[in-house]
């Protein structure tokens, strides 16, 4: 794969469940090379975009790659070359750990089985242990040695550290970042961690409502967010030539979360830089009171297809 | 893949593998057991009942009733047989699809470098291979053992299932019935109840129309003769089917019926000959066969020959094996469609 090229690319991918869509108009583009993470609430549409990128489903509407391949049940090439891990950590309860890197071997031509067995013993999960009787954390960490061993391009984690402890949490995502280190792999995981995003992300997509609301490059998005306040008697309006995302007027103050596509001056506004948290939570909270985001920040160039 | 698919069911065909080599154990035992007992009963001094001297009357009275009395014992380890294939299919079949669907374990297997054809293929094979490994030799006792313990002739319903090759032909088709159901309902308690409904559908419509349907059904008829002994005449049939056939229907139907007579028509033509018999008074042969003239009626009996077993059992299990590629194909269809 071409390193310019986009490892996932959707466009105005829709997914429905019966009546309801669990994803809609999703227009993203991750590029290569990346750690992607994919941000928002329960039932936001995270894994289900997840699960069509993974080949575990199709689309009811829109385009969508991977690799620039299209994602199917029988597309075995292109699977290959991906790691799924489910949010469910599904492994054969009965199998003994040994036994699902044999599963793993079975299923995967470029099976590293060293590499398998070195993160296994690093993680200190006895081989002979049985699937059932691991604690949560070192299913994952057996779960996540299966998609890496198999020496993908393209990670795929659908909520890898949730339910760790921190020692737990710690100890995946070293492993994860290691395989990136040494392999240039990319990543797209889904986290409600925003300290996870800080520590190992460089590229953010936030989901609200079935639909996209941000997605662009980390430093971007911290360097282009900007709180701006005054005092309601100076400024009665929004600020002007930036995208409000989040406003917050009281009788005093007025504090905007806003989008800066260019240097903003005006000295009537005091500028504060925001945190990770308070700009996807600014996001989250508008994608849940205006189902219409997504279209406002597309058309504001910030999002989808940026790169 | 095919290694995987065993290590997710060696456990249960183990178990399976025990239950088998039981009830052979079992046929074995029981057979060699009845047919001594029988060989005894048919040979000197009974004759199988008939002309026992006074002496050995007592002896063969209770030889008579042992071997009468295994008919509870039998029918007990026939139908063992016969549910053990069908478990072995319905349980082989969920936890092949249905189960792993409703784990969503199947997510696992079809994010590997491997089509969900494949998955399904290395999951039928392990499933077919076992069925195949552990019903054969269970036929081949239990076909020799419906000889030996003289349950019936092998073609009628009570025999015929376990003689030839339709244990696993059940099996096969139960197992492949199992997977295509697992892959539409998607859970297990459903998926096995909703097969064992189609089972006991499918057995009732093949033993009261289906198997009738298959093969040839022959006529014979009976005439009568008298037999009179001092004071005492009575009316004696001959003809009629053979013993070893599978007998459909035996009474009074009018002359040129070529189909077995309906229920009512039974008893109109029952009603007619005991009119008849009641007017003519002696139960002689002659009465018989006069009334059957008067009243034109003949006593027929419609049955399957058992020169037709192995047709039926080549035409029953074809058709099932047909059914089995079809939902087969219909598996590979649903299975590439469902999300998960």
């Amino acid at each position: 794969m071409n390193s310019t090229q986009n490892v996932l690319e959707a466009r105005g991918v829709g997914k429905r469940f019966g009546l309801t869509w669990a994803l809609r108009d999703c227009t993203v583009s991750i590029p290569a090379g990346k750690v992607a993470a994919l941000v928002g609430p329960n039932g936001a549409g995270k894994s289900t975009l997840l699960r069509l990128a993974a080949g575990l489903g199709r689309p009811n509407e829109g385009s969508l790659t991977v690799l620039g391949e299209v994602p199917g049940h029988e597309n075995a090439r292109l699977r290959s070359k991906v790691g799924y891990l489910d949010q469910e950590r599904l492994l054969y309860p009965s199998f003994r750990v040994g036994e699902m890197l044999r599963f793993g071997k079975a299923t995967n031509a470029k099976w590293d089985e060293r590499m398998a067995a070195s993160y296994v013993t690093q993680l200190g999960i006895d081989v002979d242990a049985r699937v059932h009787s691991l604690s949560s954390g070192q299913k994952a960490q057996v779960a996540l040695t299966l998609c890496l061993a198999k020496q993908p391009e393209l990670l795929i984690l659908d909520e890898p550290a949730a339910t760790l402890d921190p020692l737990a949490r710690e100890d995946l995502l070293q492993l994860l970042m290691q395989q990136v280190a040494q392999n240039g792999t990319s990543v797209v995981l889904s986290t409600h961690a925003i300290g996870d995003i800080v520590s190992v992300c460089e590229y953010l997509i936030i989901l609200s409502r079935a639909r996209v609301v941000l997605c662009d490059d980390l430093d971007y998005v911290l360097g282009s967010h900007r709180f701006l306040t005054a005092a309601t008697s100076t400024k009665s309006s929004e600020p002007p030539g930036v995208t409000v995302i989040e406003s917050r007027v009281s009788s005093r103050e007025a504090s905007y979360l806003v989008r800066m596509d260019a240097p903003f001056s005006d000295a009537g506004w005091r500028i504060t830089e925001p945190t990770l948290e308070e700009i996807v939570l600014a996001y989250l909270r508008e994608g849940a009171g205006r189902p219409d985001l997504n279209d406002a920040a597309q058309s504001s160039g910030g999002d989808g297809g940026s790169q | 893949m095919t290694w995987v698919a065993w290590r997710q069911q060696r456990i249960v065909i183990g178990l399976f593998a025990v239950a088998a080599v039981l009830l052979i154990w079992w046929a074995v035992s029981s057979g060699l057991h009845e047919q001594s007992l029988w060989h005894q009963y048919l040979g000197p001094p009974c004759h199988n009942g008939r002309g026992v001297s006074y002496k050995k009357l007592a002896f063969c009275r209770s030889l008579y009733n042992e071997v009468h009395g295994l008919l509870s014992h039998n029918y007990l380890l026939s139908d063992f047989a016969q549910f053990f294939g069908l478990v072995m299919g319905v349980v082989l079949g969920v936890t092949a699809i249905a189960s792993e669907l409703e784990r969503k374990t199947v997510r696992l297997a079809w994010t590997q470098s491997l089509t969900r054809t494949r998955w399904l293929v290395a999951k039928t094979s392990v499933g077919l291979v076992s069925i195949v490994v552990l019903i054969v030799p269970l036929s081949v006792t239990f076909s020799w053992w419906v000889g030996a313990s003289r349950i019936g002739p092998r073609i009628q319903p009570t025999a015929y299932p376990l003689a030839g090759w339709l244990l696993g032909v059940y099996a096969v088709s139960i197992f492949i019935l199992t997977m295509f159901l697992g892959a539409l309902i998607r859970r297990a308690g459903p998926t096995v109840a909703v097969v064992v409904l189609v089972i006991i559908a499918t057995s009732l419509f093949m033993t009261a129309e289906g198997r009738t349907r298959l093969v040839p059904i022959h006529t014979a008829t009976t005439t009568f003769r008298t037999v009179t002994k001092g004071d005492f005449s009575t009316a004696v049939p001959k003809g009629g089917a053979p013993t070893n056939s599978w007998i459909l229907f035996s009474g009074f139907a009018p002359i040129g019926t070529h189909t077995i007579p309906g229920e009512a028509d039974q008893r109109r033509s029952d009603e007619r000959m005991s009119r008849c018999e009641s007017t003519s008074g002696a139960n002689s042969g002659t009465v018989m066969n006069s009334c059957l003239r008067r009243e034109g009626l003949r006593d027929v009996s419609f049955y399957v020959a058992d020169h037709e077993f192995w047709q039926l059992q080549l035409r029953e299990g074809g058709l099932y094996l047909t059914l089995d590629l079809l939902l087969f194909g219909g598996t590979v269809v649903l299975l590439r469609r469902i999300r998960v």
